[in-house]
């Protein structure tokens, strides 16, 4: 789809006509699924971020002023929200029930980027969400700290702590 | 960036991963509830605008027709003006008026004045404006014509608010030339004359060209009685206007009922009440997540619970006064009921099962073994919150028929108390209890309500002189959240009911 047509697309969509909506989420669904996985820890959690992530894009649709890249600006909304979705979960303890329903996902025959991205969802929340906030969505150590509430030292040392913990994994799988 | 991020960046940033067949379908559910959520919204906001409006308007007119009505209280005093006055009584003829000029069957002479003392104000009348020589009866043209020439409609005309069984309307007319008296009991019991006729015809009979209106309504016989042995000499006590055409004769013009003349008092145009009622309400619960991720529990929630017929009970002491124009208070309990229904595919129930086994040696040995049983657990739960408010309404009543009254009140309520005891989901979708009466569980709910809005468009209907029965369809509108702060959700509660009951006069 050319630039033009998405642009079409999207002024379409943004008068809630349905079928525009869903070209777009057939356009970047399957990357914003990646980067909700990057966040959270299980596919369900990742769904649920993926479809709040969707809603508030069409949401805010007309707030789009065509200037620059539509993906980056998908991208910022689904990533903000998984950060809501994180601070928020922890505010409500999990059950027992929910850790047993979480089937553990079979991996043995997915790419190297799928292992590499299943090592990188097993990091512990703070750790990782630093480290996809800085190397993937490229804020700054100031910014993070914002977004976060920590401080820029803070999200320095996580992102060192992240690193390190994120090689010896992939060394062990032998993906490094 | 170094090394190992670039290359972590590479491998992962143009990945893509699948996404479940059925997530557009929850996507486009979600979008539907973020519409109808905002279409909610609206719609609350209006009618937060529109009941405050109401309630504006309320107050405005209470104190308005107030300030009026002391206007009328004061006692009417005859003044003697000259006017001079060109006027035609009939088509064909004209009569001047001139003052200290006798009246015959053409010239009309008139000086008529009327003063309100509490203001010093002098009214005065031009009688050629009065009557309107074009019109064949001129009884409502001369009504229109005062009121326009005082400029304050609600000052003059008389607005009966209480009609009974027993009311009477009684119309007084002179209408050309001639003078008649027309008196038209409302009832049938064959009354057909309040005043002493006689007296009215007597004074007034001589009076040409003019026409003449009053009209009384009145509540009991006894008040009756009072104004047909009344003298016209204490007409002023019944804020009568009138028109002095000469010494002796006498324009009954208007009749405005003055509540705080004695012997109009008890003739139901200002009253105190009491009221006693019950309300079958249907509650619409308008919930809304406070920020996008939290649609899917808002659906899961408004899926989960459905409202139940509730009710609301109380009594309520109101002053009406002589405009209609009521100010009521009283206390009024609440219930608001709803039901949970939740199932949940995924329950899990844990199970201890000890086998006991005696040995032949004599020892004996526990086997002790412990189950997860899955399966799909159906939740029934009835829900109830309860308040108690305080009610400061505003109404406007009018007459329609002799026994029936339309009324429209806007006001709010005061929540006093408020109590709940029920299940709903949280965010992770397990049903959870919440209850004001104890702190351990899911807080949800806060402690009170703060304000609401009521409207109310009703009608009574008199079954005797003191007792009517009340039917008022109303809303009530709770502006402010149920829900405290820190709960995803807001809901807010709007309320139709219909009112019925009985209210007692004193």
């Amino acid at each position: 789809m050319n630039e033009d047509d998405l642009n079409n697309v999207i002024r379409n969509a943004v008068t809630g006509d349905r079928t525009s909506q869903k070209k777009i989420f057939d356009l970047y669904s399957t990357k914003m699924m990646t980067v909700c996985l990057r966040y959270t820890k299980s596919q369900a959690d990742a769904d649920d971020v993926l479809q709040n992530g969707f809603v508030r894009v069409f949401s805010k649709l007309d707030q789009f002023r065509f200037e620059g890249s539509f993906e980056g600006w998908v991208r910022r909304i689904i990533v903000h929200s998984a950060l809501n979705f994180l601070k928020n979960k922890k505010r409500f303890v999990p059950l027992e029930t929910d850790k047993m329903i979480t089937l553990p996902k079979e991996v043995e025959d997915d790419t190297k980027a799928q292992k590499i991205l299943e090592v990188i969802k097993s990091l512990p929340d703070g750790y990782k969400s630093v480290f996809n906030m800085y190397l993937f969505e490229g804020f700054d150590h100031k910014e993070i700290g914002d977004i976060l509430g920590i401080t820029a030292s803070t999200s320095r040392s996580q992102l060192t702590k992240a690193r390190r913990l994120l090689m010896d994994k992939l060394k062990k799988q032998n993906l490094v | 960036m170094d090394k190992f991020d670039k290359y972590i960046k590479s491998e992962i940033e143009q990945l893509e991963s699948p996404v479940s067949s059925d997530m557009w379908n929850r996507i486009e559910a979600q979008l539907d509830v973020v519409t109808d959520s905002k279409r909610h919204g609206a719609f609350y906001y209006w009618t937060i605008g529109l009941m405050s409006l109401l309630t504006l308007a309320g107050i405005y007119y209470f104190y308005n027709f107030n300030a009026n009505s002391n206007i009328l209280h004061s006692n009417t005093t005859i003044n003697k003006q000259n006017v001079e006055q060109t006027t035609t009584f009939d088509e064909s003829e004209k009569s001047t008026i001139q003052s200290n000029d006798k009246v015959d069957n053409d010239k009309v002479e008139s000086n008529d004045i009327a003063k309100t003392n509490s203001d010093s104000k002098s009214i005065n009348k031009n009688l050629g404006s009065i009557v309107d020589p074009s019109l064949k009866t001129p009884m409502v043209k001369e009504i229109r014509t005062i009121n326009e020439i005082e400029n304050k409609p609600n000052q003059v005309s008389a607005k009966p608010n209480k009609v009974s069984a027993n009311s009477y309307s009684i119309v007084h007319s002179v209408i050309g030339q001639k003078s008649t008296l027309i008196s038209k009991p409302i009832s049938s019991n064959g009354e057909n004359s309040l005043m002493n006729p006689s007296s009215i015809l007597d004074k007034t009979s001589d009076m040409s060209s003019l026409a003449m209106f009053s009209s009384i309504k009145l509540d009991t016989n006894k008040s009756l009685e009072r104004l047909r042995n009344m003298k016209l000499s204490d007409i002023s006590l019944l804020e009568m206007k009138y028109f002095q055409l000469d010494n002796e004769k006498i324009l009954l013009e208007e009749v405005i009922t003055n509540p705080d003349c004695p012997d109009l008092r008890e003739a139901g145009d200002e009253h105190f009440f009491f009221e006693a009622h019950i309300t079958p309400i249907i509650n619409s619960i308008m919930m809304r997540a406070k920020t996008e991720e939290y649609y899917s529990y808002l659906e899961s929630r408004r899926y989960s619970e459905t409202p139940m017929l509730s009710y609301s009970l109380g009594f309520r002491a109101g002053f009406k006064n002589s405009n209609g124009i009521i100010f009521s208070t009283g206390l009024d309990y609440t219930q608001l009921n709803s039901s949970l229904n939740h199932i949940d595919s995924f329950a899990i129930r844990k199970r201890t099962v000890y086998d006991t086994l005696i040995k032949s040696d004599g020892t004996i040995e526990v086997e002790v073994k412990h189950y997860t049983i899955y399966g799909t657990n159906e939740i029934h739960a009835n829900n109830y919150m309860s308040m108690i408010d305080i009610p400061l309404l505003f109404s406007y009543e009018f007459p329609v028929t002799e026994r029936l009254n339309i009324n429209l009140t806007s006001g709010v309520f005061l929540n006093l108390n408020f109590a709940h005891e029920s299940r709903i989901l949280n965010p992770l979708g397990v049903p959870e209890w919440t209850s004001s009466s104890t702190d351990d569980t899911y807080h949800v709910y806060k402690n009170s309500l703060g304000v609401s809005m009521h409207l109310a468009v009703g009608i009574n209907y008199s079954i005797s002189n003191n007792m009517s029965i009340l039917l008022y369809p109303n809303a009530r509108l709770y502006s402010k959240s149920f829900t405290i702060g820190k709960y995803p959700l807001t809901e807010h509660h709007l309320l139709y009911g219909l009112r019925t009951g009985v209210r007692y006069l004193f």
